[in-house]
């Protein structure tokens, strides 16, 4: 790894417009395209000072900043166009959360890497909306948010509101939403807004390892915890009235429902098994990269295959539990309202994914090409007219669904032209975390601990924060400075702001 | 599985035919060599009927070989290039017979012979092409607001279409139902999101882009529709449904 | 009567498996048996991570369990005889009941250091909690015997008593964190005078105890089993904790010692003997696994009834879950039984799960919950979540501890081997939950992180995601 003070670190990034860097070739070693991110002045600041401190001496934990992440993955084989930041990046197992990258299908070199998608396999948003004013639900927000946490299944024992057994978790993982579909849980209008009509055409079941079935059976329509949440929120701020209104959404004030799942720990072990067969086949194929953490295996040699095949699987698992969600939620209105969720004209606005590896055609160097994308902690972003976008939508672009972290504002995007020539149809995610974070300034003695810890004599160490930092940043990269800067980069456009009035955490 | 070609070759047992069962695929080769290919002679065909033999499969690998089939994956593929074969045989056997055959003269020939009465319909013996015609055309475009076409029988259809969709008796009772709701999207205001180079070129290019998205809006909407139905049939959310009806 | 199922015993394995088969074979019928007028219900369940949960446990009348599931019905009686031969159940009033599957749920009895003495209880039941309420409130000083949960909670929430709290171990709570956490606890055991009462945060529900209601035998207690009774005693100025390390009772007498009048004085291995009002009891559990008729099944070395991995005993038909059972599986590297009402919980689901699929002869998978220890708990008004092997069980002594600790507000400790992770303690608010089981379950190699891992200034929560 190339250690280098921080102000020759930054002759390798170069600003090229207000929001927008360039990490130019030589930031990192073998780097095969440039890197490229987008952030303002707030963020900008964030991500320098990140770099600075893993400058400091010291500093060589396993840990990157962002920006390193960012340039080891342009040095991964087959990469095309650039290795995009989004404003929302922040460090991540192998790639950075926050990260897209495109490899051509059609180079034999090209890779598929498990930490080019995360763990988290299709943690996505899905916003739904009624008729509701804020008016109608304010008074009973918090019976609504019960009864809505009423319907949270509960996950041991795999009794859930939802029952499953083996075989419906087959069924399930090969049809994704086409498996709620048939079984009842949601509308066919779903479908139509969900990416991909929410199924993975290649999905196999029989790639996903026993552990991961056994692992996923339990979790299958239930929320979970961590950054997994549903929101009860209202129209805060309506930025193009016409694709808002495209998407059902009138007037400020108006009631929409977010939620915010993924494939949890059905995903983790598919991620898991594969990182295990990568690093035999990265030996076997003799694929080098430039972090043990970016694992990954020819996109067309077995692992590679059994991989994306697994990962359709899980992607499936997270639709079906966001379509599980969608129907708790349904149940949840019509029972406050005394109203059924059509009468409540409760659709699906959207459906998101942000932790996923899919096939898409693109331009490149104006010739058409193959890509496998990878966006993780990124969201796709298509542009009016895209062929893949739902029918309602041809004309105002792909939306985009924005969560902001429990309880900040959140945002729906379109898709532009831009967005798909800059960065493959991507944009943020949501709000991200910096690296370092700004917890009060702990009161960490071990003494008397160690003291009786040692008596046992088990090898112990301890966690400190490192000194030299001299200023720990906030934790959040703040959502509306995210959104912004994709705003004013042309890669996406700010369509509606909404407030959450409630948060359901499962 | 190949039952219309069978069909053609007049094979008996067509309809039962289960080319996964060694009894009928070895019985079915027999009657294609006995009765079509002909390839060995007669008294040569003693190992290919012993279908009963263990070595039989070895007597049709070489069977294969023998015909020249090209195949070499599965007997069932085998076997149904042996059928192709067999029919390409018959036809060139009855060369004469089967040329003339085309869809269309089929098509004549299943026809019940046209009987040749007068037809009472007044509509037959329009002269479409007639001024008075044309003019009554042209009245009726204006009374529809329709736009005219350089072809009046264009215009005749455009007319048609809009009586059938809007001014039938079901519509007209319930003008609603057809009287598309929403905010209507100021599409001559909006991006088309390419540039066409010309503002012409570019509102005709919107107005394409729109007629098409109709269309498709329809298909997406029939693709739905024939969703609900098979749900009809398929869902049984196993929940307690008690607290709200879900799905429709 | 005919049933499809019986249950034995109406504690929280008990009516979680009875509330299980009610959901997974609603046209089946379902008889428990229960010999409390009382039975357990598990509420309030809320998630932290994915496998692990925390839940309350409230006291339920038996006709609430057929409300809410037609399917059931409750028998209030004692079973006196099981016949699985001809598969049926005799009970004392004379009732010969049925079935096609039983399951035994007849929990334990806790570990009394005397049977003989009315001044030595046990706490594990209602009832025992009923006599324990009663008697504190005129006693001065107790002692406490034991290092386990309920110990560590009666010492935690009794004022106005002396408490001599004698343990085995070096330090105290043993059973569930390490000497440095109990280190981290050992401020508030000092400082529980100072604790004003009122701002306790009670956010859990609780169950009361209605006079009169309470019969011999009923079922072990759930978490904050505590909260409904009056733990105070009379003694306003002493409220002190004195504990004794490294020693057990040897023996307890009437005999007056000393000049101080105790109705019971203790004698430890350290050689003091102590007077005091009573001696709680709280060193463990023994199965209540003698039935009539049961005698033939296999039992371990701790007297619970063996369970397979299907939580079936050596005879067909027959299934026990919790506290009763001692598996008997080829146990899952991070997960091992602890006798704690998160399991009980989990099996009582689990065997319903099973008891069902049995019946159907249909194929499933053993529950993810015992791939992975957990158990959340509060001590000392501080959440405790205990994850694989927390105290390095299993490791025979070969790990590396990985610590974060700011006093009083938050203990973190992580069990590595080989730079993996193999169990944590998070005690306080630490949200590391996820992660941690996360990175149990998924065993990816850390080593490269090193004590970076638990960096103050570096968030990790998502990081893994």
């Amino acid at each position: 790894m190339v250690v280098r003070q921080y102000q020759e670190e930054l002759k390798y990034l170069e600003k090229i417009n207000d929001y927008c860097w360039r990490i130019k070739k030589g930031f990192q070693p073998n780097m095969n395209v440039e890197g490229i991110f987008y952030v303002n002045n707030t963020l900008e600041r964030l991500m320098l000072e990140e770099l600075r401190n893993s400058c400091r001496p010291g500093m060589v934990g396993g840990f990157l900043p962002g920006v390193k992440q960012i340039a080891n993955v342009a040095a991964l084989p087959g990469i095309v166009g650039r290795s995009v930041g989004l404003p929302d990046v922040h460090s991540g197992y192998g790639f950075a959360i926050g990260n897209m990258a495109a490899f051509d299908m059609n180079d034999p070199k090209s890779i598929v890497s498990p930490g080019g998608v995360g763990f988290d396999i299709n943690c996505g948003v899905r916003l739904l909306r009624t008729n509701l004013f804020e008016k109608d639900v304010q008074p009973i927000k918090e019976q609504l948010a019960q009864s809505m946490f009423d319907h949270i299944p509960v996950g041991v024992g795999s009794k859930g509101i939802i029952p499953m057994n083996a075989r419906d978790l087959e069924e399930a993982l090969e049809m994704g939403m086409d498996w709620s579909l048939r079984e009842g849980y949601i509308w066919a209008e779903d479908k139509e807004h969900c990416e991909e009509y929410g199924r993975m055409l290649n999905a196999d079941p029989s790639k996903v390892s026993m552990r991961a079935k056994k692992r996923g059976l339990p979790q299958l329509g239930t929320l979970g915890a961590g950054n997994h949440y549903a929101e009860i929120q209202v129209v805060e701020e309506i930025y193009d009235k016409w694709a808002a209104s495209k998407m059902g959404i009138e007037d400020k004030g108006q009631v929409c429902v977010m939620i915010h799942s993924g494939s949890r720990g059905f995903g983790h072990q598919v991620a898991t098994d594969a990182l295990v067969q990568m690093e035999k086949a990265m030996k076997r194929d003799n694929i080098e990269t430039n972090d043990r953490q970016l694992a990954c295996a020819h996109i067309h040699s077995t692992e590679g295959q059994d991989y994306l095949k697994s990962m359709a699987a899980a992607a499936n698992f997270a639709w079906v539990n966001r379509s599980s969600m969608t129907f708790l939620s349904r149940q949840a209105f019509a029972k406050q309202f005394h109203m059924s969720p059509d009468d409540l004209d409760m659709h699906v606005i959207y459906d998101v994914s942000h932790n996923i590896a899919k096939v898409e055609e693109h331009i490149v160097d104006g010739k058409q090409k193959t890509l496998l994308v990878h966006r993780k902690g990124s969201t796709r972003a298509f542009p009016p007219h895209h062929p893949l976008i739902p029918v309602d939508y041809q004309l105002t672009g792909q939306p985009v669904l924005i969560g902001g972290t429990m309880g900040t504002c959140s945002y729906v995007l379109t898709g532009t032209e831009e967005g798909m020539k800059e960065t493959f149809g991507s944009t943020c995610h949501g709000a991200g975390r910096a690296l370092s974070r700004a917890k009060a300034r702990r009161n960490l003695d071990y003494k008397d601990v160690l003291a009786k810890l040692e008596q046992s004599g088990i090898s112990i160490r301890v966690a400190s924060p490192n000194l030299v930092m001299e200023e720990a940043p906030e934790s959040y990269k703040n959502v509306t400075d995210v959104v912004n800067t994709c705003h004013a980069a042309g890669i996406s456009r700010k369509c509606i702001k909404l407030r959450p009035i409630a948060v359901i955490k499962g | 599985m190949f039952k219309r070609k069978l069909k053609a070759l007049d094979y008996i047992d067509r309809d039962k035919i289960n080319a996964n069962d060694p009894q009928h695929f070895r019985k079915l080769v027999v009657w294609l060599e006995d009765q079509k290919i002909r390839h060995y002679k007669i008294e040569d065909r003693k190992d290919i009927r012993d279908i009963n033999s263990t070595s039989w499969p070895e007597t049709f690998k070489r069977y294969c070989e023998d015909v020249a089939c090209p195949i070499t994956t599965q007997p069932v593929d085998q076997l149904e290039w042996l059928i192709g074969f067999a029919i390409k045989l018959e036809f060139e056997d009855n060369y004469k017979k089967y040329q003339p055959i085309t869809g269309k003269s089929l098509k004549d020939m299943n026809k019940p012979v046209a009987p040749n009465i007068k037809s009472s319909n007044p509509l037959d013996n329009l002269d479409f092409h007639s001024a008075e015609f044309k003019n009554g055309i042209e009245e009726l475009r204006k009374l529809l607001c329709i736009p005219r076409h350089s072809d009046h029988l264009v215009t005749l259809q455009a007319c048609s279409k809009i009586v059938c969709m809007r001014l039938n008796a079901e519509t007209l009772l319930n003008p609603k139902s057809i009287v598309l709701k929403g905010k209507e999207f100021p599409i001559l205001e909006a991006e088309l999101g390419f540039n066409m180079g010309d503002p012409v070129l570019n509102n005709a290019a919107k107005i394409l882009r729109l007629l098409y998205i109709q269309d498709l809006r329809d298909l997406q909407t029939r693709i739905n529709e024939t969703i609900v139905s098979v749900q009809n049939i398929t869902a049984n959310p196993r929940t307690d449904t008690k607290l709200g009806k879900v799905g429709r | 009567m005919d049933s499809t199922f019986i249950i034995i015993g109406g504690g929280i394995a008990g009516v979680s498996c009875a509330e299980g088969l009610a959901f997974l074979a609603p046209e089946e019928k379902v008889v428990l048996i229960t010999a409390s007028s009382l039975i357990k219900a598990v509420t309030n369940i809320v998630p932290i991570s994915q496998n692990l949960t925390q839940f309350d446990v409230e006291e339920r009348n038996i006709v609430t369990l057929t409300e809410m599931h037609p399917s059931v019905s409750v028998v209030h009686d004692l079973v006196v005889r099981v016949d699985n031969e001809n598969k049926l159940v005799e009970t004392k009033s004379g009732q010969v009941i049925r079935y096609k599957k039983l399951c035994l749920c007849t929990g334990a009895s806790p570990k009394l250091i005397t049977e003989n003495s009315p001044h030595v209880i046990g706490i594990r039941d209602t009832e025992s909690v009923e006599k324990f309420s009663s008697r504190i409130k005129n006693a001065k000083r107790i002692v406490v015997v034991g290092n386990g949960g309920i110990a560590t909670e009666i010492v935690h929430e009794i004022r106005g008593v002396e408490i001599i709290w004698v343990i085995k171990d070096k330090h105290i709570s043993a059973t569930f964190v390490d000497p440095g956490a109990a280190e981290f606890f050992q401020n508030k055991l000092t400082q529980r005078n100072d604790k004003s009462e009122c701002d306790r945060v009670v956010k859990r529900m609780k169950y009361t105890v209605s006079e009169g209601q309470v019969t011999k035998g009923g079922a072990a207690l759930g978490p904050d089993w505590h909260s409904s009774c009056n733990v105070k005693g009379t003694s306003v100025a002493s409220s002190k904790v004195q504990v004794e390390y490294e020693c057990e009772i040897i023996g307890v007498s009437s005999e007056q010692q000393d000049n101080e009048e105790w109705p019971i004085y203790a004698e430890l291995t350290n050689g003091k003997i102590i007077g005091c009002d009573f001696i709680v009891s709280a060193t463990g559990v023994v199965p209540n696994s003698t039935l009539n008729g049961l005698e033939e099944l296999n039992k371990g070395g701790d007297g619970g009834i063996l369970v397979d991995s299907k939580l079936q005993t050596s005879e067909k038909d027959l299934f026990a879950a919790g506290d009763v059972c001692t598996v008997n599986w080829n146990l899952a590297e991070h997960w091992f039984q602890m006798r704690l009402w998160t399991q009980a919980l989990q099996m009582g689901r689990y065997a319903a799960k099973s008891m069902a699929c049995d019946l159907r002869g249909e194929d499933f998978f053993q529950d993810f919950c015992f791939e992975l220890f957990t158990h959340v708990t509060k001590f000392f008004g501080f959440k405790v979540v205990l994850l694989g092997l927390y105290n390095g069980q299993k490791l025979n002594g070969s790990y590396e501890i990985l610590l974060r600790m700011t006093k009083n507000v938050e203990y973190i400790k992580l069990i590595l081997k080989d730079g993996k992770l193999k169990g944590a303690v998070l005690i306080g608010e630490t949200d590391l939950e996820e992660m941690c089981e996360n990175l149990i379950l998924n065993q990816l190699d850390l080593t490269i992180y090193g004590e970076d891992l638990l960096n103050p200034d570096i968030d990790v929560e998502d990081y893994f995601d």
